[in-house]
């Protein structure tokens, strides 16, 4: 371990590291632009020179590696002026454009001209401008502020994996942009706008709106698919103003996906604020009295056999224990969260988690992608697979349609066919993963959703044991889960109990006249036309396609609204916390339950939020414990037989997947913007 | 002065064949197989006695850069790449070697090649000689056709292949390691260093790049020795020079003299003296455009070699002088090299990219006269804050030109933007 | 002593005091006064009396405030409240500015911190009202305060202005 001195303070510091990140261990601060912990070296803002013992000009400490003995100073008068130097050299061009520019009050520029920089500007010429790109609906460019730092670029060719960006022009001529002029296609393009250190790339959605000082800043999960992504909720009073990523090495480093960072206006649009009662037909404003008593009305004389109540995309887990509670106070074993029909097995939690958890993705050397789509249905997760591909000795195949997924991904078949060729050892696919040492396969919900999905499950698993995937200290086996609620409904057991049915079996038993009222939590993502003939209590935040079918209404809160519990792909328990009160008369959910469970006459024992949670830890002893923990492995899905066909995704438009992003504007105009007008696949047609 | 026979470029004009055949007449190609069986040490031990220091700018010992290269490359393939950039404004001798002498070159190729272990060369020269690429092609191709290179080269049994690549139009790509980037196609940046192109190079592999000079002259010193080579200049300063001496002089022309000759001999003797004769001289930039001016003062008694010139706070650069008489407008010429290092800036490095566009626009005023006495001092500083703050040496570059402007006439700078003011207020009034 | 007494009370019976005070009162009341005869004469203000506020515009009409909100972040009492976003042309402007003036305290800061000199500070301090509501003042209103008083704003600005 090399030893070095900084200022006069000595540090050991591991091997390979550089002199930047060995003077931020030694707590002295080395202003950088150009410089990020998860991009490349670029070496070319200059602004982290130091001077160095037996060096004839200064260093870029973020590209000098350590070496024993070294002595660096920072403080020195001379290290004083190269800063002024290079701050003096940046603001020559810079336009004086920080009252009308978004990233005042958290710009890098700023900060570090007022840390390091002169006081005042010695610059009398002319200055040069650029013309701007049209980068697409997500981000906004002012590229007269560039300063060229090229995090952007990085960042789109190495971790986006879509080399889009680039610069153009020699010297001062110099153009970040695409050139071409298109919207960026990546998934996590929004990453750039927190990359970029001054204005020049903006997020064209929050333009204009808000200062930083202005917001409160809530720390939160992201529900838009099942990643759980570290949030940053920023509100000004009663609005959410933005949504911004936190750090969380273990799950989404600093990224988040552009729904998750962008359909955040979606909250403000077609909220329920009150409850609704049909009568005549069409849907009246109620008081919740009126709801409630309504609901009680139907229910009066019913058999709990013909209750049925299914879980959507975005559930919480605490409303999902109070329904789940209340439905079997109601004599009712048909409640199920497979709002897509999965043929997940409640029974094994190593059965449907992604168990070698996202940050066990840096150690597999191979993948098997199983009727999934991870760029669409996780961005976050598809790119850290990404940065396991560039560390190089790492192979992935896929089978299911071919798709680029940023990384070079074999595709190895369609369907069934090639998985038993795998499993009998008859593909070239199957000597890698005999050779690899942590091999893994990602199982998508496309191939669950199908009629053999069971069956499918059952032959993920013997591939999964046959080759070693499942041993002391590594899992393999991975579900990849779309919805937040998924893996939380299945863990607190929110599936049909002893002879219940499923979504399938309540559709149709909705049809048939078999189940007489149905009780949907946030479910829009299912057939509703079937649902004609049943009293549907619909208990959400949007009126989407769910409240369009209902005969009651009982308004909800979105996730940026409650405390509630929301456990991700891997099985980790996270909570979202408050950042703005729901709309008008809505409530947190699961009070709405144990209001309602009052009038019935099931009154439900809790009172408070941690009455619930330790309801949620007697059924389920893993939310009473660690964040993560690692299930057992056991024996789940079937034998059955599975039809040809190939597998497909389950996500088709990746921006519009749930009520929030149905009604974001922003995503909107994201797929006019890559798809054209003519596509009109919005979830809400007709 | 150097005699006839000492000169290692008997046919830098081109008055004789300039083929394979005439090559071969001038002592080209003559025993290079016994020297490459000489081996590897000896060769690289000979280079660094005969004490050749690059001749592309740098004036790096050149013995020493083949020492770096590594003994086992590890499987990778190991490159020798040659600087035929010529970029440097002034620099016209690289051009002379490949259009009339580019057998040396050919064979210096293979020599240096065994000296560092690689088993090819690729020659980037600028995209504007398009004549002298085309000529080193054939000398490359009459090689091939011979044995000389290619498999078992000149039947010593080293295999070595030989490759022509043109650029594209830009100045940087004179930098080795922007150079390498350009070889490799990416844009011509040039690259951080460490990691030195000895360890990762062209393709991430151990490279040498030298200036086309530099290996031109390799072979003539393996042969006559290396205590030869010493025979003529410094210590530490050794060997013979292509000098381009162009500007304010009788007979501008391109001719090898020993190192250290003094300049004004060298003016005298071979570019037909100053115009309007030596008093009439103002200043003289000694080494292409890159290197601070000397006054006449100075060009009395400097010696051009590279400690000679340092002493004096210039260089010897690319060996190309740049003469000016008193008919010169300094400021002016120093303007229009300001504007050239700002066009030919990569845009990477900040103190570069936006330095060069200041330095640029103040020379511009300082040309009209628009500026004032202590923004001379302002200019002096910007230099100083983009010189050694770079990532390659164009950012030192484009600020030694302004420096030497300013060190040695200053006065007449103030005098001139003085009249200037004056007649400025006088027109006011 | 005795003569002390003689004098103490001759100035009490003979009222000493009161003939000096109404001397003094009878002095004042031959001099010139300083009462103004307010509203018709009115006393001298500096071109830097704060009073009403305004928002200006540039002189080919298009309003000078870009939504930067740095009055909004320095006003002391926080009376100041923006909302913006981008207007059809693309540039930045305030769909809401609103200034409290019950809150506000009148000290200039956002005179001060405006970079673009938008919202200043007229000389005008007669806008009492009848309701409160009416001293909520809005854009709207802030604009028209800046059209009335323009001409007079421009000149305390242009007095001033070698100061700031």
């Amino acid at each position: 371990m090399p030893t070095l001195t900084i200022d006069g303070i000595e540090v050991e510091v591991e091997a390979g590291l550089t002199v930047l990140q060995a003077c931020e261990q030694a707590g002295i601060e080395i202003p950088r632009f150009c410089y990020h912990e998860r991009l490349s070296v670029a070496g070319n803002c200059r602004m982290c020179l130091v001077e160095m013992e037996r060096a004839p000009k200064p260093v870029a400490s973020c590209a000098m590696p350590v070496g024993d003995g070294m002595v660096i100073t920072t403080n020195s008068p001379a290290v004083k002026k190269m800063r002024e130097g290079v701050m003096e050299f940046l603001l020559i061009n810079h336009p004086l454009d920080c009252p009308i520019c978004d990233q005042g009050g958290e710009c890098d520029l700023q900060d570090q001209a007022l840390g390091y920089g002169l006081d005042r500007s010695r610059y009398t010429e002319q200055k040069r401008a650029v013309k701007d790109k049209d980068l697409g609906p997500l981000i906004g460019t002012e590229m007269t502020r560039c300063i060229h730092c090229t995090r952007c670029i990085r960042f789109s060719s190495e971790v986006a994996g879509v080399p889009e960006m680039g610069a153009t022009g020699r010297g001062e001529h110099m153009e970040v942009g695409t050139y071409i002029e298109k919207a960026l296609t990546s998934e996590l393009s929004g990453n750039m706008i927190d990359l970029c250190p001054v204005g020049a790339l903006t997020s064209k959605p929050y333009a204009f709106s808000a200062r930083p000082w202005e917001l409160k800043k809530t720390e939160s999960i992201d529900v838009m698919d099942a990643v759980g992504t570290a949030i940053r909720v920023d509100t000004r009073g009663p609005e959410v103003m933005r949504v911004l990523p936190r750090l969380n090495e273990d799950v989404n480093e600093e990224w988040i996906s552009d729904k998750g960072r962008f359909a955040c206006d979606g909250l403000k649009r077609q909220r329920l604020d009150t409850p609704y009662v049909r009568r005549d037909g069409a849907l009246q404003p109620a008081t919740w009295d009126d709801a409630f008593a309504a609901i009680a009305e139907n229910l009066k004389g019913q058999d709990g056999s013909s209750f049925a109540a299914i879980a959507g995309d975005m559930a919480c887990v605490e409303s999902m224990t109070a329904l789940k509670n209340l439905s079997e106070a109601l004599g009712s074993n048909n409640t199920d969260c497979r709002a897509d029909g999965a043929a997940l097995d409640a029974g094994t939690r190593a059965g449907y988690l992604f168990n070698t958890t996202i940050a066990g993705i840096d150690d597999s050397d191979a993948c098997l992608i199983i009727g999934s789509n991870p760029r669409r249905e996780a961005p976050v997760i598809n790119a850290r697979i990404r940065k396991r591909y560039l560390m190089g000795g790492f192979k992935a195949g896929l089978v299911g349609e071919s798709v680029d997924l940023t990384y070079a991904c074999d595709n190895l078949g369609a369907g069934v066919e090639t998985l038993n060729e795998i499993l009998e050892g008859k593909h070239a696919f199957s000597k890698v993963l005999k050779n690899a040492k942590k091999p893994m396969l990602i199982l998508g919900q496309g191939a669950l959703m199908r009629s053999d999905g069971a069956a499918v499950l059952g032959l993920a698993r013997k591939l999964a044991e046959a080759y070693d995937m499942v041993t002391d200290g590594w899992n393999g086996f991975n579900v990849l889960h779309t919805a937040a609620a998924r893996v939380g409904g299945l863990d607190i057991g929110f599936v049909p109990s002893k002879g219940g049915l499923d979504v399938a079996g309540i559709l149709d038993g909705a049809v048939s006249g078999k189940i007489k009222t149905v009780y949907l939590l946030g479910a829009d993502e299912i057939d509703t036309s079937k649902l004609a003939n049943a009293f549907v209590i619909y208990q959400g935040h949007h009126g989407d396609a769910g409240a369009h079918a209902a005969d009651v209404v009982l308004p909800g809160a979105a996730y940026t609204e409650k405390n509630a519990t929301y456990v991700n792909t891997e099985g980790r328990i996270q909570h979202t916390r408050l950042a703005v009160f729901p709309p008008g008369d809505a409530r947190e959910d699961w009070t709405i339950i144990r209001a309602l469970s009052d009038v019935l006459g099931k009154t439900l024992p809790c009172n408070s939020l941690d009455d619930v949670r330790s309801r949620m830890a007697a059924m389920n002893p893993v939310f009473g414990g660690e964040e993560l923990v690692t299930a057992e492995w056991g024996t789940f899905g079937s034998d059955g037989a599975i039809e040809s066909g190939g597998f497909a995704s389950c996500i088709e438009t990746y921006y519009m997947t749930d009520p929030i992003s149905r009604n974001s504007e922003t995503m909107a105009r994201c797929i006019r913007a890559l798809y054209g007008d003519s596509e009109g696949k919005t979830g809400t047609d007709g | 002065m150097l005699d006839d026979k000492d000169r290692i470029f008997q046919n830098i004009y081109g008055l004789k064949d300039t083929s394979l055949a005439g090559a071969k007449a001038v002592g080209d190609w003559d025993g290079t197989k016994d020297l490459i069986k000489k081996g590897r040490e000896w060769i690289v031990d000979e280079m660094k006695a005969s004490g050749l220091r690059g001749r592309g700018g740098a004036g790096f010992s050149t013995g020493m850069k083949w020492s770096f290269m590594p003994k086992e490359s590890g499987g990778r393939p190991v490159f020798l790449v040659i600087n035929a950039d010529e970029g440097e404004p002034g620099t016209c001798k690289d051009r002379e070697i490949l259009r009339n002498e580019p057998h040396k070159l050919v064979e210096g190729a293979l020599l240096a090649s065994v000296g560092i272990g690689a088993g090819a060369a690729y020659v980037y020269v600028r995209g504007e000689f398009l004549r002298e690429a085309e000529a080193l092609q054939r000398a490359v191709d009459e090689a091939y056709a011979d044995g000389l290179i290619g498999k078992n080269a000149c039947g010593s049994g080293y295999d070595f292949d030989m490759y022509v690549q043109l650029g594209a139009g830009a100045y940087i790509c004179g930098e080795e390691s922007a150079l390498i980037q350009s070889l490799e196609g990416k844009k011509g940046q040039p690259r951080l260093k460490p990691p030195f192109p000895a360890n990762v190079g062209l393709y991430g592999c151990p490279t040498t790049v030298n200036n086309v000079e530099s290996i031109a002259v390799a072979p003539t010193i393996l042969r006559r020795g290396a205590t030869w080579f010493t025979s003529f200049g410094r210590e530490n300063n050794s060997g013979t020079k292509l000098f381009c001496i162009s500007g304010h002089v009788n007979t501008p022309c391109t001719v090898e003299e020993s190192m250290s000759i003094p300049l004004k001999e060298l003016i005298e003797t071979h570019a037909g003296g100053v115009q309007g004769g030596w008093d009439n001289l103002l200043a003289i930039i000694p080494g292409g455009c890159s290197v601070p001016m000397l006054p006449r003062n100075i060009c009395e008694t400097v010696l051009m070699d590279f400690d000679g010139l340092s002493e004096v706070k210039s260089g010897l650069g690319t060996a190309a002088v740049i003469v000016m008489d008193k008919s010169t407008d300094l400021v002016s010429a120093i303007a229009r090299f300001s504007h050239f290092y700002s066009h030919e800036s990569c845009g990477q490095c900040t103190p570069c990219r936006e330095g060069t566009g200041w330095m640029a626009r103040m020379m511009d005023r300082m040309v009209k006269g628009e500026m004032t006495i202590d923004e001379i001092d302002l200019l002096e500083q910007v230099t100083k804050q983009v010189e050694g703050h770079t990532i390659c040496a164009l950012g030192d570059a484009a600020a030694w030109p302004i420096q030497g402007l300013l060190r040695h006439f200053r006065p007449e700078i103030e005098r001139r933007l003085e009249n200037r003011q004056s007649i400025d207020s006088g027109k006011a009034a | 002593m005795a003569m002390n007494m003689i004098r103490q009370s001759l100035k009490s019976f003979l009222l000493a005091e009161l003939v000096t005070g109404m001397a003094l009162t009878l002095r004042y009341m031959f001099r010139r006064k300083v009462t103004l005869n307010y509203p018709y004469e009115k006393g001298p203000l500096s071109p830097r009396f704060r009073g009403e506020h305004a928002l200006r515009r540039y002189a080919n009409g298009e309003e000078r405030c870009i939504s930067c909100k740095l009055c909004e972040a320095i006003c002391p009492a926080q009376a100041i409240t923006i909302e913006g976003e981008p207007r059809d042309d693309g540039s930045r402007r305030t769909t809401r500015y609103d200034i409290d003036m019950t809150k506000c305290i009148y000290c200039g800061f956002c005179e001060e911190a405006c970079p673009v000199d938008a919202i200043v500070e007229g000389p005008n301090f007669e806008y009492a009202t009848e309701t409160r509501e009416e001293l909520l003042y809005n854009k709207d209103k802030l604009l028209a305060n800046g059209e009335r008083w323009e001409t007079e704003i421009a000149a305390r600005l242009t007095a001033d202005a070698p100061y700031r």
